[in-house]
């Protein structure tokens, strides 16, 4: 049992880190995806009519400060989840809630990929790999689910030392 | 193993097998020359290079990678350091190239030590001594394989386990990769290879990851081997080197004929156990070479002053011998002795189905095919100095 719990902990761990390294990935496709969008350039490049009647600078920094938001967000999220699932594996206790933002995550994941695969607007190539990466990242996170919960069940089971 | 058991002890028990002082001395220092015998030495004396029974570290930086240069460290490690346990090794969901090196960890008590020693059977002392430093290998390098790979000798998680007042308590050991800076026993401060993800590069050889842990007779601790699935492997040095050193005097035995057999399960000797408390003593010693020790235990088991290991007491005799009698020498007997035994152990795993250790030919079935200086043994047969076991 004891190699059984050992083995639960690193995969932990290496699926937390992997998921917090696969983020560095996700941010550079999502910060492609936004700025090199042929309609966000010409957004950004034009003067377009200012339907809201506000400078249209103040209109586009709002739009860029949005998006590094929404970003930032996605970052935090995996860096959460990543640094929980870390800690646990080090002999932490955690509770529920980052599991339950795990699950989440790979739905809100699952659903973009599945957009992305049917609604493609990406070159070939780069699908390819987008495609490949995200199901990784969505495999690290089922194997954080996995192994967390494998993990309480084995320490819930261990005898305590005497 | 270093030098203090390789020589000194190795030379203490032979003495309680039965050996004369002079004998020991000699099958002591064929034991400790295994150590020494590298190719640049052998180029230095111009002897066969099939019988290096070691690489430098300034030979293994320059060694090959590819599969021919594997093949090479393969049998030469394997063969006289790392004697495999047992070649017929068997686990589920495994890969033939990852059993093939799985089957080459090293373990004591296997056929192949009997193997090693029948073969030194009926020879003189410098055999003797050879097959000794292949027997007490065992016991220090188990857990790890003569062969570079990482899936197989990569460990971590290393703790020094003492005992203080009845008490277990486990020290982490840290590592560091200056191999000028001396192992420092107090502060648990040791050296070991750098790690390198590469499956096969020369790091991963032998027990680099655990460093000079195996070696030291003192050292107690454990670590998770990457072979192991997640098991802890704990070694008691001081226990196994006890095993290792009854296990040579009942060998010696045996190679004297004093006794009839050699039972490679039998740890225990009456002889050695005569001094077991003093033998306990050097071993247990916090200490990084137990050279005096032993030689003191020598010394007091005959009564006359031991010499200290000299690497080139034999070779003048052997570099200034005519070729046709080198054969003959105390160095010339060690050459042959040395590629007898890597001869035996590389066809006992290319038997097997593993080619690690590379092809090896039946030379008296299929007639001579393959390294020049291995022809050696087929004129040695002929002119009816061996068996011409292959």
């Amino acid at each position: 049992m004891e190699a059984e719990i050992r083995k639960n902990r690193d995969m932990l761990y290496y699926s937390g880190i992997g998921l917090i390294v696969l983020e560095l990935w996700d941010m550079l496709k999502n910060a492609v995806f936004i700025w090199l969008d042929p309609r966000v350039l010409a957004y950004l490049s034009q003067d377009l009519e200012d339907p809201l009647d506000a400078p249209l600078y103040l209109q586009k920094i709002v739009v860029i400060a949005v998006c590094m938001f929404l970003l930032m967000i996605g970052l935090f999220f995996r860096m959460f989840i990543g640094l929980n699932a870390v800690g646990e594996s080090k002999g932490k206790k955690k509770g529920k809630f980052y599991l339950i933002m795990t699950a989440l995550f790979i739905l809100i994941k699952m659903y973009s990929t599945g957009r992305e695969v049917f609604i493609r607007t990406t070159e070939q190539e780069l699908f390819l790999t987008s495609f490949l990466l995200d199901i990784t990242t969505i495999f690290a996170a089922v194997q954080i689910i996995y192994r967390a919960v494998r993990l309480r069940k084995l320490t819930g089971k261990r005898k305590p030392e005497t | 193993m270093q030098e203090d058991f390789h020589y000194y002890a190795t030379a203490a028990a032979a003495l309680l097998a039965g050996y004369s002082p002079e004998e020991s001395l000699e099958i002591g220092y064929a034991s400790q020359y295994t150590d020494c015998c590298s190719r640049t030495v052998l180029k230095r004396l111009k002897g066969p290079k099939g019988a290096a029974t070691t690489q430098s570290k300034t030979e293994l930086a320059d060694a090959r990678t590819d599969l021919l240069g594997l093949q090479d460290i393969t049998r030469i490690w394997s063969s006289f350091h790392f004697l495999p346990g047992d070649l017929y090794a068997s686990l589920p969901h495994r890969g033939r190239r990852y059993m093939q090196k799985y089957r080459l960890i090293c373990q004591p008590r296997s056929g192949l030590v009997k193997d090693t020693v029948q073969l030194a059977e009926g020879s003189g002392t410098v055999e003797a001594g050879l097959a000794m430093h292949v027997l007490a290998d065992t016991w220090a390098h188990r857990c790890f394989a003569g062969t570079t790979s990482l899936v197989i000798n990569g460990a971590r998680d290393f703790y020094e386990i003492r005992t203080e007042d009845g008490v277990r308590k486990e020290q982490k050991i840290s590592f560091n990769h200056n191999p000028i800076t001396p192992d420092d026993v107090d502060r648990g401060n040791y050296t070991n290879s750098f790690r390198r993800d590469e499956e096969n590069a020369i790091v991963n050889l032998g027990h680099g990851h655990a460093g000079h842990l195996p070696d030291y007779s003192f050292m107690r601790y454990r670590f998770m081997p990457a072979w192991g699935n997640y098991e802890i492997v704990e070694k008691d040095n001081p226990a196994e080197y006890y095993c290792a050193f009854c296990q040579m005097v009942n060998a010696l035995r045996f190679l004297s004929g004093s006794e009839e057999d050699f039972d490679p399960e039998e740890t225990g000797s009456p002889e050695a156990e005569k001094y077991r408390d003093r033998i306990m003593e050097i071993l247990e010693k916090r200490q990084l070479l137990a050279s005096e020790d032993w030689k003191s235990f020598w010394e007091s088991l005959c009564g006359i002053p031991m010499e200290d290991f000299s690497q080139e007491k034999y070779e003048r005799e052997y570099r200034e011998s005519a070729p046709g009698d080198r054969d003959s020498t105390f160095l010339g007997r060690f050459f042959i002795a040395a590629m007898k035994q890597k001869s035996m152990v590389t066809n006992k795993i290319f038997r097997s189905g593993n080619l690690l250790a590379g092809l090896s030919v039946e030379y008296l079935n299929g007639g001579f095919k393959g390294i020049r200086d291995f022809r050696k043994l087929v004129e040695l047969k002929e002119r009816g100095k061996t068996d011409g076991k292959p």
